[in-house]
């Protein structure tokens, strides 16, 4: 229902946004993964018709987005990267007057308010100033607003950065039973992978203005079930058992770490045996094994060679 | 837009610190500036050269006196140098029959008021002293002189002129004007400042995708800075009316229709600014500068009927503050009419919309 096609978005010395396909079908949700800058926020401007784009199209249920924003903006409810509310005013009075801005009067607005600011959990605390709020309940309000004018589709622009663990627990809980109860298709930008594993069916990677991967949790994952990651806890580092294991034909990379040795291995190798041979023929004392599944992050570190975040 | 629109009052009234510290600042200067100098007049130590008769010396100090503002006090010739030199006054002046001389310490543009005043003087004691002769008949000159005091018509056009000419100098108005005006723009420009505030807070975006038109949103905001920018101006003018005891004169209309036009044109520049910078930071940086140039170029420190530099003048013409401040003191000091301020208000209204023009194209650009 939302696709975009070589999307791409060129600031004066820089390529934000690199050629970007994705799609979102109804009452999908997807996430949008990436480290800071990668051009998430760019991307997703985009989408909702707030930036041009330097070519490429956007299409909702088909139609082109960009020659008419007036197609997707009834349907689009957008969260803003930041607190776009006006901090000197109530929560409730924020909620009101956009409420009043979607064309929402009399007892149906009165209700709608009051509606969305039960979901984000505020009710209680409604009449207090934004200004007086934690960091938590004010993305909850961000959120709120967003809601109000019963949106098919939601767009979130990292909407846990910098808050207290249960009001970004609230807030995942919350996106997961609209997407599951109320059949809303939401697209969730963050830099948390584990986000984006609890709460998306399908997840893409973007680094640099590109896309780098895409796929379900498991398919993404899948990327890296050839091999498996071996941690070696080591008494002491040594060089000359480092040196033998880069012999192995069996083990790809060798890198260090704090406390010993990462190897890579092809999966399914049985390699633990020849491991501990070598290690006592270069009296290097291990002290712990572990063997890793993968994760997105460790995906993401596959396919960039870096963190997602430092 | 109504919804706009009232909310910015409605953000006003938990935010009111800024607009009211505007109308103090105001107030205070207004006190300051027009209230002090009012007190004390001038002080113009006066002497008179030998041959001048000595009963004619108390009529013409008194005269003199009816400039309002100075004090003409008769002295020595050298008594006056001194105080000159001792910097007690700035300068003096040395009265003969037939004309006058300055004694000048310093510069000052006070001179300028009390030059014009006394060659006018003295241009109407020729002038009869003139027509006495041709008489020859001290008759003529009484009859002459009364009927300066109760002119007929034809007398009275020709006081008119030579008023005209005078410089009326209302330090009371003056600083009231001036003041209004220049921390108007204060307020006007950083009500309108919202919208770049607007901009990067992200809730511009939200009123970007939701129903409301872009000119909507403009207009919420425009009308709100030109109605708080009127609402402060005429604050301020009511306050010194009624409880100050300044006298603004009872066209009241006139005036309103001034600000209303003025106000036009401070919110279509503060839209031009808002349209050039895009951060409320750099808005924070500009627009003292701004302001205060404008009122030291425009007349609102100062009369700009004391400027003579050529450049400044032709500056100040693309000043609202000049045209504004011409406008009010013809209605309010001069005693003009709605006819006679038409130029600077069209001036105003020109300006008006070429600001507003450029402002949005360039806001829209981005
Ligand atoms: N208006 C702009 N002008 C110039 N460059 C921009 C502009 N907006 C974004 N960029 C650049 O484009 C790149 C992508 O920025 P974007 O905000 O989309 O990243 P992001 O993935 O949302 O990052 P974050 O996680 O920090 O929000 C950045 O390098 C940024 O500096
Ligand atoms: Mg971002």
């Amino acid at each position: 229902m939302l696709e975009t096609e070589a999307l791409r978005k060129v600031f004066k010395k820089q390529v934000a946004v690199d050629d970007v396909n994705l799609y979102l079908k109804q009452g999908e949700s997807v996430g949008l993964l990436g480290p800071n800058g990668a051009g998430k926020s760019t991307f997703i401007s985009m989408i909702a018709t707030l930036t041009k784009p330097t070519s490429g199209i956007v299409t909702w249920n088909g139609k082109n987005v960009i020659k008419n924003p007036n197609i997707i903006r009834p349907t689009l409810g957008m969260v803003p990267q930041e607190i776009a509310l006006y901090k000197e005013l109530s929560a409730y009075e924020n909620v009101k007057f956009f409420g009043k801005i979607y064309r929402l009067h009399g007892k149906k607005l009165e209700q709608r308010v009051q509606e969305v600011i039960e979901l984000v959990g505020l009710k209680d605390r409604q009449k207090e100033l934004v200004n007086n709020y934690s960091g938590g309940m004010q993305r909850r309000i961000n959120i709120a607003v967003a809601l109000l004018h019963e949106p098919e589709i939601i767009i979130m622009d990292e909407p846990t950065v910098g808050i207290d663990p249960q009001s970004r627990n609230y807030i995942l809980e919350m996106v997961k039973k609209l997407n599951e109860e109320k059949g809303m298709t939401v697209l969730y930008t963050s830099h948390y992978m584990e986000e984006v594993e609890r709460l998306c069916d399908r997840i893409y990677i973007m680094d640099h203005g590109k896309v780098i991967a895409t796929g379900t949790k498991d398919e993404l994952t899948g990327i890296l079930s050839s091999e498996e990651t071996i941690n070696l806890e080591l008494e002491q580092q040594s060089k000359v058992f480092e040196e033998a294991l880069r012999e192995q034909s069996t083990v790809l990379k060798v890198t260090e770490w704090e406390k010993g040795l990462r190897l890579i291995v092809p999966k399914n190798s049985r390699e633990l045996a020849g491991i501990f041979h070598l290690a006592e023929q270069y009296q290097a004392a291990i002290t712990s094994v572990n063997i890793q599944v993968p994760s997105l992050e460790d995906v993401f570190l596959h396919l960039t060679g870096r963190r997602l975040r430092d | 837009m109504i919804n706009i629109f009232t909310l910015q009052w409605q953000r006003l009234r938990r935010k009111p610190f800024m607009v009211l510290a505007m109308i103090a600042m105001t107030v205070v200067f207004i006190i300051f500036i027009g209230g002090a100098t009012n007190q004390s007049e001038v002080s113009i130590p006066t002497s008179f050269s030998d041959e001048f008769p000595a009963e004619d010396k108390a009529a013409l100090i008194e005269e003199l006196n009816e400039l309002e503002g100075f004090n003409f006090i008769e002295t020595t010739y050298h008594k006056a140098r001194e105080n000159i030199a001792l910097g007690i006054a700035s300068f003096g002046v040395r009265l003969s029959e037939e004309d006058y001389r300055f004694i000048i310490g310093t510069e000052n543009p006070n001179q300028a008021i009390v030059e014009q005043y006394i060659s006018s003087i003295y241009w109407e004691n020729l002038r009869i002293d003139q027509a006495v002769e041709q008489s020859g008949d001290e008759q003529t000159r009484q009859s002459i002189e009364t009927s300066l005091e109760r002119p007929l018509i034809e007398v009275d056009s020709q006081i008119g002129e030579s008023e005209g000419d005078v410089f009326i100098f209302n330090n009371q108005l003056q600083a009231l004007f001036g003041m209004t005006l220049f921390f108007a723009i204060y307020t006007i420009v950083f009500s309108l400042g919202e919208v770049a505030e607007e901009k990067q807070r992200g809730s511009w975006d939200r009123l970007v995708l939701s129903p409301v038109r872009k000119w909507q949103v403009y207009l919420g905001y425009l009308s709100y800075a030109f109605v708080i920018g009127l609402v402060q101006i005429f604050a301020v003018f009511a306050m010194f009316q009624f409880f100050f005891g300044f006298d603004i004169g009872g066209k009241w209309l006139e005036v309103l229709l001034i600000c209303v036009v003025y106000t036009f044109a401070i919110v279509s520049l503060g839209m031009l600014i808002i349209g050039l910078v895009n951060r409320s930071s750099q808005l924070n940086a500009i627009v003292p500068i701004i302001a205060v140039s404008m009122a030291m170029l425009g007349g609102a420190y100062w009369p700009i009927e004391i400027v003579s530099n050529k450049v400044v003048l032709a500056f100040s013409q693309v000043i609202p503050v000049t045209h504004a401040m011409e406008a009010l003191k013809s209605i309010t000091i001069y005693g003009e009419n709605l006819t006679d301020i038409t130029q600077p208000l069209s001036i105003l209204l020109l300006m008006g919309v070429l600001c507003m023009g450029i402002g949005i194209n360039l806001m829209e650009r981005r």
